[in-house]
Protein backbone atom coordinates (compact mmCIF):
# COMPACT_ATOMS: atom_id res chain seq x y z
CA UNK A 1 0.00 0.00 0.00
CA UNK A 2 2.51 2.25 1.06
CA UNK A 3 4.08 5.28 -1.55
CA UNK A 4 1.51 4.04 -3.97
CA UNK A 5 0.54 7.65 -5.89
CA UNK A 6 -2.98 6.91 -6.00
CA UNK A 7 -2.47 7.82 -2.46
CA UNK A 8 -1.15 11.23 -3.48
CA UNK A 9 -3.05 13.92 -1.93
CA UNK A 10 -2.26 17.92 -1.49
CA UNK A 11 -1.21 18.45 1.99
CA UNK A 12 -3.77 20.33 4.02
CA UNK A 13 -2.10 23.10 6.25
CA UNK A 14 -3.76 23.67 9.60
CA UNK A 15 -3.24 26.89 11.33
CA UNK A 16 -2.55 26.41 14.82
CA UNK A 17 -2.39 22.62 14.65
CA UNK A 18 -2.87 20.52 17.75
CA UNK A 19 -0.12 18.15 18.52
CA UNK A 20 -2.97 15.49 18.91
CA UNK A 21 -6.29 15.62 17.32
CA UNK A 22 -8.25 12.92 19.80
CA UNK A 23 -7.19 12.26 22.79
CA UNK A 24 -6.55 8.03 21.89
CA UNK A 25 -4.14 9.49 19.31
CA UNK A 26 -1.94 10.87 22.73
CA UNK A 27 -2.31 6.74 23.73
CA UNK A 28 -1.38 5.40 20.12
CA UNK A 29 1.39 7.48 20.60
CA UNK A 30 3.00 6.96 23.95
CA UNK A 31 2.83 3.26 23.78
CA UNK A 32 5.10 3.15 20.49
CA UNK A 33 8.26 3.66 21.95
CA UNK A 34 7.68 0.64 23.97
CA UNK A 35 6.58 -1.66 21.06
CA UNK A 36 9.84 -0.42 19.07
CA UNK A 37 11.86 -1.39 21.49
CA UNK A 38 10.20 -4.69 21.49
CA UNK A 39 11.95 -4.64 17.86
CA UNK A 40 15.15 -3.01 19.06
CA UNK A 41 14.06 0.24 17.15
CA UNK A 42 13.48 -1.47 13.80
CA UNK A 43 11.34 1.41 12.15
CA UNK A 44 11.60 -0.52 8.70
CA UNK A 45 10.21 -3.11 10.23
CA UNK A 46 7.01 -1.15 11.92
CA UNK A 47 7.27 0.88 8.22
CA UNK A 48 6.77 -2.56 6.48
CA UNK A 49 3.76 -3.83 8.70
CA UNK A 50 1.88 -0.97 8.39
CA UNK A 51 2.65 -1.36 4.24
CA UNK A 52 1.56 -4.94 4.75
CA UNK A 53 -2.25 -3.81 6.25
CA UNK A 54 -5.07 -4.59 4.45
CA UNK A 55 -6.29 -1.63 2.26
CA UNK A 56 -9.01 -0.09 4.27
CA UNK A 57 -6.96 -0.06 7.99
CA UNK A 58 -3.82 1.23 5.70
CA UNK A 59 -6.53 3.84 4.75
CA UNK A 60 -7.85 4.13 8.26
CA UNK A 61 -5.67 6.80 9.05
CA UNK A 62 -2.49 7.79 10.59
CA UNK A 63 -2.48 6.78 14.15
CA UNK A 64 -4.88 4.04 13.71
CA UNK A 65 -2.37 2.40 11.18
CA UNK A 66 0.45 2.43 13.22
CA UNK A 67 -2.07 0.92 15.92
CA UNK A 68 -2.67 -1.43 13.26
CA UNK A 69 0.45 -2.32 12.59
CA UNK A 70 1.58 -2.29 15.92
CA UNK A 71 -0.47 -5.31 16.56
CA UNK A 72 0.37 -7.06 13.44
CA UNK A 73 3.93 -7.02 14.82
CA UNK A 74 2.95 -8.15 18.16
CA UNK A 75 1.02 -10.78 16.83
CA UNK A 76 4.35 -11.92 14.32
CA UNK A 77 6.53 -11.82 17.57
CA UNK A 78 4.24 -13.95 19.95
CA UNK A 79 3.69 -10.88 22.12
CA UNK A 80 -0.18 -11.10 21.43
CA UNK A 81 -2.39 -14.15 20.32
CA UNK A 82 -3.88 -13.92 17.21
CA UNK A 83 -7.30 -12.17 18.26
CA UNK A 84 -6.71 -11.15 21.15
CA UNK A 85 -7.32 -7.69 20.96
CA UNK A 86 -10.70 -8.19 19.46
CA UNK A 87 -11.38 -10.48 22.25
CA UNK A 88 -10.52 -7.67 25.06
CA UNK A 89 -13.27 -5.94 23.05
CA UNK A 90 -15.76 -7.97 23.10
CA UNK A 91 -15.32 -8.52 26.76
CA UNK A 92 -13.74 -11.74 26.84
CA UNK A 93 -12.11 -13.11 29.85
CA UNK A 94 -8.32 -12.86 29.51
CA UNK A 95 -6.80 -16.50 28.16
CA UNK A 96 -5.08 -18.37 30.91
CA UNK A 97 -3.05 -20.03 28.15
CA UNK A 98 -1.65 -17.13 26.48
CA UNK A 99 1.27 -15.47 25.84
CA UNK A 100 2.57 -14.80 29.27
CA UNK A 101 3.78 -11.34 31.19
CA UNK A 102 7.56 -10.16 30.81
CA UNK A 103 9.66 -9.80 33.48
CA UNK A 104 9.49 -6.88 35.68
CA UNK A 105 13.26 -5.82 35.32
CA UNK A 106 12.94 -6.03 31.82
CA UNK A 107 9.94 -3.38 31.84
CA UNK A 108 12.14 -1.15 34.14
CA UNK A 109 14.98 -1.26 31.85
CA UNK A 110 12.42 -0.39 29.16
CA UNK A 111 11.00 2.89 31.01
CA UNK A 112 14.41 4.14 32.21
CA UNK A 113 15.74 3.93 28.85
CA UNK A 114 12.61 5.66 27.25
CA UNK A 115 12.01 8.52 30.15
CA UNK A 116 15.86 9.03 29.13
CA UNK A 117 15.80 9.13 25.76
CA UNK A 118 13.16 12.11 26.91
CA UNK A 119 15.60 14.59 27.76
CA UNK A 120 19.14 13.15 26.41
CA UNK A 121 21.88 14.77 28.40
CA UNK A 122 25.34 13.51 26.75
CA UNK A 123 28.07 14.97 25.69
CA UNK A 124 28.39 16.17 21.72
CA UNK A 125 30.89 13.14 20.96
CA UNK A 126 28.34 10.60 22.27
CA UNK A 127 25.87 12.11 20.37
CA UNK A 128 27.46 12.28 17.12
CA UNK A 129 29.79 9.04 17.35
CA UNK A 130 28.20 6.71 19.77
CA UNK A 131 24.00 7.16 19.32
CA UNK A 132 24.10 7.14 15.52
CA UNK A 133 25.56 3.37 16.31
CA UNK A 134 23.86 1.92 19.54
CA UNK A 135 20.31 3.00 18.89
CA UNK A 136 20.87 3.51 15.11
CA UNK A 137 21.95 2.25 11.83
CA UNK A 138 25.20 3.77 11.30
CA UNK A 139 27.96 1.36 10.16
CA UNK A 140 31.10 1.41 8.76
CA UNK A 141 31.06 -0.31 5.13
CA UNK A 142 33.56 -2.53 4.34
CA UNK A 143 34.13 -1.06 0.61
CA UNK A 144 35.48 2.44 -0.15
CA UNK A 145 32.50 4.49 -1.57
CA UNK A 146 31.15 4.28 -5.21
CA UNK A 147 30.36 7.58 -5.38
CA UNK A 148 31.43 11.11 -4.92
CA UNK A 149 29.80 14.81 -4.55
CA UNK A 150 29.77 16.14 -7.38
CA UNK A 151 28.92 13.01 -9.82
CA UNK A 152 26.40 12.24 -11.68
CA UNK A 153 24.25 9.38 -10.81
CA UNK A 154 21.24 7.19 -12.03
CA UNK A 155 18.62 5.76 -9.96
CA UNK A 156 17.99 2.21 -10.64
CA UNK A 157 14.57 1.20 -11.99
CA UNK A 158 15.71 -2.52 -11.55
CA UNK A 159 12.31 -3.67 -9.83
CA UNK A 160 12.69 -4.17 -5.58
CA UNK A 161 11.63 -6.84 -3.45
CA UNK A 162 8.70 -6.49 -1.34
CA UNK A 163 9.93 -3.61 1.12
CA UNK A 164 11.86 -0.22 -0.29
CA UNK A 165 12.66 3.20 1.28
CA UNK A 166 13.83 4.24 -2.71
CA UNK A 167 10.78 6.24 -3.61
CA UNK A 168 9.28 4.82 -6.89
CA UNK A 169 9.04 8.52 -8.34
CA UNK A 170 13.12 8.28 -8.81
CA UNK A 171 13.14 5.28 -10.56
CA UNK A 172 15.42 5.63 -13.55
CA UNK A 173 15.89 9.14 -13.08
CA UNK A 174 18.88 11.01 -13.12
CA UNK A 175 20.63 12.96 -10.62
CA UNK A 176 23.72 14.50 -8.74
CA UNK A 177 25.38 13.03 -5.57
CA UNK A 178 25.58 15.86 -3.34
CA UNK A 179 26.75 14.58 -0.07
CA UNK A 180 27.99 11.19 1.15
CA UNK A 181 26.16 10.96 4.36
CA UNK A 182 28.70 7.56 5.97
CA UNK A 183 27.65 4.22 5.64
CA UNK A 184 24.43 2.54 7.19
CA UNK A 185 22.35 -1.03 7.63
CA UNK A 186 20.39 -1.23 4.56
CA UNK A 187 17.27 -0.65 5.20
CA UNK A 188 15.17 -2.00 2.98
CA UNK A 189 16.54 -5.49 3.99
CA UNK A 190 16.31 -4.80 7.75
CA UNK A 191 12.54 -3.86 6.82
CA UNK A 192 11.95 -7.57 5.35
CA UNK A 193 14.20 -9.16 8.43
CA UNK A 194 16.65 -10.20 5.88
CA UNK A 195 20.46 -9.76 7.04
CA UNK A 196 21.37 -6.31 6.16
CA UNK A 197 24.99 -5.28 5.38
CA UNK A 198 26.20 -1.70 5.80
CA UNK A 199 25.88 0.34 2.47
CA UNK A 200 27.04 3.61 1.61
CA UNK A 201 24.27 6.45 1.82
CA UNK A 202 24.05 9.37 -0.39
CA UNK A 203 22.36 12.58 -0.69
CA UNK A 204 21.36 13.00 -4.35
CA UNK A 205 19.78 16.19 -5.85
CA UNK A 206 17.19 15.67 -8.70
CA UNK A 207 16.63 18.80 -10.94
CA UNK A 208 12.27 18.75 -10.95
CA UNK A 209 11.72 19.06 -14.59
CA UNK A 210 13.90 15.62 -14.72
CA UNK A 211 11.22 14.22 -11.37
CA UNK A 212 7.97 16.18 -13.40
CA UNK A 213 8.72 17.80 -16.61
CA UNK A 214 6.94 20.68 -17.61
CA UNK A 215 4.64 20.38 -14.91
CA UNK A 216 7.14 21.44 -12.15
CA UNK A 217 7.30 24.07 -10.67
CA UNK A 218 10.84 26.43 -12.06
CA UNK A 219 13.63 26.08 -10.06
CA UNK A 220 12.72 22.96 -8.22
CA UNK A 221 15.34 20.90 -6.93
CA UNK A 222 14.64 17.76 -4.61
CA UNK A 223 17.22 15.76 -2.44
CA UNK A 224 16.66 12.58 -1.44
CA UNK A 225 18.87 10.26 0.44
CA UNK A 226 19.49 6.88 -1.26
CA UNK A 227 21.43 3.81 -0.72
CA UNK A 228 24.45 3.12 -2.60
CA UNK A 229 22.35 -0.06 -4.04
CA UNK A 230 19.89 1.59 -5.57
CA UNK A 231 22.14 3.90 -7.63
CA UNK A 232 24.42 3.32 -10.81
CA UNK A 233 26.66 5.63 -12.53
CA UNK A 234 25.33 8.46 -15.06
CA UNK B 1 -20.17 -10.81 15.02
CA UNK B 2 -22.84 -8.37 15.13
CA UNK B 3 -23.04 -5.16 13.67
CA UNK B 4 -21.96 -3.44 17.54
CA UNK B 5 -19.08 -5.48 17.61
CA UNK B 6 -18.03 -4.86 14.22
CA UNK B 7 -18.24 -0.97 15.44
CA UNK B 8 -16.35 -1.06 18.34
CA UNK B 9 -13.25 -3.34 16.67
CA UNK B 10 -12.75 -0.54 14.28
CA UNK B 11 -13.48 2.12 16.75
CA UNK B 12 -9.15 3.51 17.24
CA UNK B 13 -10.24 5.14 20.71
CA UNK B 14 -11.67 1.62 22.01
CA UNK B 15 -8.82 -0.48 20.33
CA UNK B 16 -5.68 1.24 22.00
CA UNK B 17 -7.14 1.08 25.43
CA UNK B 18 -7.78 -2.56 25.09
CA UNK B 19 -4.27 -3.06 23.18
CA UNK B 20 -2.65 -0.80 26.09
CA UNK B 21 -4.66 -2.73 28.87
CA UNK B 22 -3.34 -6.12 27.21
CA UNK B 23 0.19 -4.69 27.11
CA UNK B 24 -0.03 -3.56 30.98
CA UNK B 25 -1.10 -7.07 32.33
CA UNK B 26 1.70 -8.69 30.18
CA UNK B 27 4.46 -6.86 31.49
CA UNK B 28 5.23 -4.83 28.32
CA UNK B 29 4.23 -1.49 29.10
CA UNK B 30 4.07 0.88 31.96
CA UNK B 31 1.23 3.38 32.01
CA UNK B 32 3.02 5.91 33.85
CA UNK B 33 6.11 6.39 31.41
CA UNK B 34 2.97 6.18 28.62
CA UNK B 35 1.82 9.54 30.60
CA UNK B 36 5.85 11.25 30.57
CA UNK B 37 5.96 10.53 26.66
CA UNK B 38 2.90 12.11 25.95
CA UNK B 39 3.21 15.13 28.45
CA UNK B 40 6.87 15.60 27.18
CA UNK B 41 5.52 15.89 23.35
CA UNK B 42 2.75 18.30 23.99
CA UNK B 43 4.52 20.82 26.33
CA UNK B 44 8.30 20.84 25.69
CA UNK B 45 9.01 19.76 21.81
CA UNK B 46 7.44 21.38 19.26
CA UNK B 47 7.39 25.05 17.27
CA UNK B 48 6.18 26.52 19.93
CA UNK B 49 10.01 26.76 21.54
CA UNK B 50 11.06 28.06 18.32
CA UNK B 51 8.16 30.56 18.56
CA UNK B 52 9.22 31.60 22.37
CA UNK B 53 12.96 32.35 20.74
CA UNK B 54 11.66 34.54 18.04
CA UNK B 55 8.94 36.56 20.62
CA UNK B 56 12.19 36.98 22.53
CA UNK B 57 14.34 38.37 19.69
CA UNK B 58 11.48 40.89 18.90
CA UNK B 59 11.46 42.10 22.53
CA UNK B 60 15.01 42.16 23.12
CA UNK B 61 17.29 44.01 20.66
CA UNK B 62 20.33 42.28 22.65
CA UNK B 63 19.15 38.66 22.46
CA UNK B 64 18.49 39.46 18.81
CA UNK B 65 22.37 40.34 18.53
CA UNK B 66 23.38 36.78 20.47
CA UNK B 67 21.14 34.82 18.46
CA UNK B 68 22.16 36.30 15.21
CA UNK B 69 25.47 35.74 16.02
CA UNK B 70 25.84 32.45 17.69
CA UNK B 71 22.29 30.83 17.41
CA UNK B 72 22.74 27.81 19.65
CA UNK B 73 24.25 29.42 22.61
CA UNK B 74 21.53 32.15 22.14
CA UNK B 75 18.16 29.47 22.03
CA UNK B 76 20.37 27.87 25.33
CA UNK B 77 19.58 30.97 27.21
CA UNK B 78 16.07 30.11 27.04
CA UNK B 79 16.59 26.18 28.41
CA UNK B 80 16.86 24.61 24.49
CA UNK B 81 19.01 22.90 22.87
CA UNK B 82 21.67 20.36 23.95
CA UNK B 83 25.43 19.92 24.82
CA UNK B 84 26.79 21.25 21.24
CA UNK B 85 29.29 23.34 20.31
CA UNK B 86 30.41 23.38 24.05
CA UNK B 87 34.00 22.86 24.98
CA UNK B 88 35.50 20.34 27.00
CA UNK B 89 36.12 22.25 30.26
CA UNK B 90 32.01 23.34 29.96
CA UNK B 91 31.07 19.49 29.37
CA UNK B 92 33.48 18.46 32.42
CA UNK B 93 31.32 20.38 34.42
CA UNK B 94 28.21 18.75 33.44
CA UNK B 95 29.31 16.08 34.87
CA UNK B 96 29.15 15.90 38.72
CA UNK B 97 31.14 13.48 41.21
CA UNK B 98 27.49 12.64 42.16
CA UNK B 99 26.07 11.59 38.43
CA UNK B 100 29.42 9.64 37.92
CA UNK B 101 28.41 7.00 40.74
CA UNK B 102 24.96 7.08 39.57
CA UNK B 103 23.07 8.98 42.64
CA UNK B 104 22.56 12.40 40.99
CA UNK B 105 21.77 12.83 36.86
CA UNK B 106 24.33 14.77 35.36
CA UNK B 107 23.19 18.95 34.87
CA UNK B 108 21.81 20.49 32.33
CA UNK B 109 23.27 23.29 30.21
CA UNK B 110 21.16 25.38 31.56
CA UNK B 111 21.87 24.90 35.22
CA UNK B 112 26.04 24.96 34.63
CA UNK B 113 24.79 28.90 32.72
CA UNK B 114 22.28 29.32 36.35
CA UNK B 115 25.89 28.61 38.56
CA UNK B 116 28.52 30.46 36.33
Amino acid sequence: MGGQSEHYASVVREPSEPVFHERWERRVFGIAPFVLLLFRGNAERFRFAMEQLPREQYLSGYYPRWLRAFEQMLVEAGYLARGEVDARLDGHAPDPGGPAARSPVRLAVASRLIRANLRPRFPPWVSARVLPRVTGTMRPARAAPRFAPGERVRVRAAPVRAFTRKPGYLNGKPGVVSAHQGAALFADARGERRRAGSQHLYTVAFDGRDLWGDAAEPHTEVRVDLFESHLEPA
Amino acid sequence: MSAHETAAHDDPALRVEALEALLVEKGLVDPDVVDDVIEHYETSVGPLNGAKVVARAWSDAQYRERLLADATKAVAELGFGGTEAMDESELARLVTRDSMIGVARALSPGEIADRA
